[in-house]
């Protein structure tokens, strides 16, 4: 498995969309830092803000970024990993190897979560480190629910778990989208279904809304007024399409 | 004693919808044998071949590779198998050496990063492509991929390679390179091949057997030497002509 592994690590790292997104994601995150830097306040919905602060900045520049990354980057990558790679004929070598078709899909999966918490990660650091250089620090903060207020290290803990969990609805997307690119014809098509899905979800059920609302939904998570279920969802859809994808690997007929 | 096959296909049959892509296939392949599979575009010579290399199963019947069957151990079974599967679709932004060096991590017998650099550098000499093995893939030429796929079959030092419309694109000089790479590994390494063609000329040149097949079916099966016998005077083409309009 670590062969496996290792082997669909360097094949991602080697192809240039993937270097070309995290080059173009990290500069638009730096753009939105600037963007809210000469913002006064931040905006949890269209009626709550607070100020923006060193403490706070980083939940703020999570709003902005979600969208790019959970409806473009992530499905880019997915597909181009899941998809891609298969229907350019490109994986036909590594298919007729020794080895489990089941094995091969846990390790995109796996390298696919682990570029993904990179992005995460990434967003985060520039978001800590640009609120500290761009905002003043407070020695208390706000969030949505005014009544809870928190100082500086819990402010630093409340934003990590609010990335933590944004980190979570990544993972069931995930498994969605891995999916549907197992399922699709070819990546313009996975990558369009998949945002459909990922859009669709909220019309669906309120309970799937943290595909596309995923800020907002963590903003009411964290504040305690989230009313619909989150991780019982967010650990169905990544368990299933996981575990789902892994059965239409290990059975599908490999015709590319 | 019955010979022990290197390939065994026994009554494999395919169908798609109401369409029989393959239909009762039985032959084997000996140690040390190439033997040419030969049919008209359809006739579903790479859907056997697909099937062979685990990427489709078979409605039914049975396929062993060195007395493995492919549908129970599949892993085991192609451990023992390189392949070209149609034309071989290398990482683009990968140099030839790259490449190789990735696939060869998916091979349970080089374990190290040391054995896999060895067996990479052997098969590039092998299909003397180690003076551009730094190069990418892209800038190849259609015969210099030809080889680096046939070095990427050798990389798990299999005992049979599949070869799917192998002289496909390539110039007269490419075709003779090829061919004289197909022997030189039987005669050194004993391998055997299963080679997919229209090439008749060119499969006479280096097969001993030939399996011919028309829409799914076995047309014909024998040596090299019995075909010619048949075909007698009239050659191997007009001979495989009729028995495709039979």
């Amino acid at each position: 498995m670590n062969s496996l592994i290792q082997s669909e690590w360097q094949r991602m790292w080697k192809r240039k969309k993937t270097l070309i997104s995290l080059i173009l994601f990290t500069a638009i995150v730096l753009f939105d830092c600037l963007f809210l830097g000469v913002q006064r306040f931040g905006a949890f919905d269209n009626i709550h803000t607070a100020p923006l602060t060193a403490q706070n900045f980083s939940v703020f520049l999570l709003k902005e970024v979600s969208f790019l990354l959970t409806l473009i980057v992530a499905p880019l990558l997915i597909v181009d990993s899941i998809n891609g790679e298969y229907t350019a004929g490109q994986l036909r070598l590594v298919l007729i190897r020794p080895i489990s078709f089941a094995r091969l899909f846990a390790a995109k999966w796996l390298n696919l979560a682990f570029m993904l918490l990179l992005f995460t990660a990434i967003t985060f650091m520039i978001g800590e480190f640009a609120g500290h250089l761009l905002k003043p620090a407070a020695d208390s903060v706000r969030y949505l629910n005014p009544a809870q207020v928190y100082d500086r290290s819990e402010a630093f803990i409340y934003a990590l778990q609010s990335y933590g969990l944004f980190y979570l609805i990544v993972l069931a997307e995930l498994s969605l989208v891995g999916l549907v690119s197992s399922l699709m014809p070819n990546a313009l098509v996975s990558f369009f279904v998949s945002l459909g899905v990922l859009i669709g979800a909220l019309y669906i059920s309120d309970t799937l809304g943290f595909f596309l609302m995923s800020a907002s939904v963590i903003f009411q998570l964290m504040a305690g007024s989230y009313a619909a279920p989150f991780y019982g969802p967010v650990l169905v859809c990544t368990g299933i399409g996981f575990l789902a994808t892994m059965g239409v690997w290990q059975r599908r007929s490999w015709t590319r | 004693m019955r010979q022990e096959m290197i390939l065994e296909v026994g009554g494999v049959t395919k169908t798609a919808g109401r369409r029989t892509l393959v239909k009762e296939l039985s032959f084997g392949v000996r140690p040390g044998e190439v033997c040419g599979f030969v049919g008209p575009n359809g006739a579903g010579k790479t859907t056997l071949i697909r099937m062979i290399t685990g990427l489709i199963k078979p409605d039914s019947g049975q396929i062993r590779i060195d007395g493995v069957d492919v549908r129970q151990d599949r892993i085991a079974a192609l451990s023992r198998v390189g392949a070209i599967v149609e034309s071989p679709i290398f990482f683009p932004y990968m140099s030839g050496r790259g490449n190789l060096l990735n696939l060869a991590r998916l091979h349970g017998n080089l374990h190290t990063s040391a054995q896999r650099k060895a067996r990479v550098e052997e098969v590039l000499a092998i299909v003397d492509l180690s003076g551009r093995g730094s190069d990418k893939v892209k800038t190849y030429s259609l015969g210099m991929k030809q080889r680096l796929g046939i070095a990427q079959a050798l990389l798990g030092s299999p005992k049979l390679i599949i070869l799917d419309e192998p002289a496909n694109g390539l110039d007269p000089m490419g075709i003779r390179d090829l061919r004289n790479l197909i022997l030189k590994l039987r005669d050194e390494q004993g391998i055997s091949f299963f080679i997919s063609s229209h090439l008749l000329d060119e499969l006479q040149r280096i097969c001993s057997r030939f399996v011919i097949i028309k829409e799914g079916g076995m047309v014909w099966q024998g040596t090299s030497g019995e075909w010619v016998d048949i075909a007698g005077t009239r050659g191997l083409e007009e001979h495989f002509v009729e028995l495709m309009t039979r």
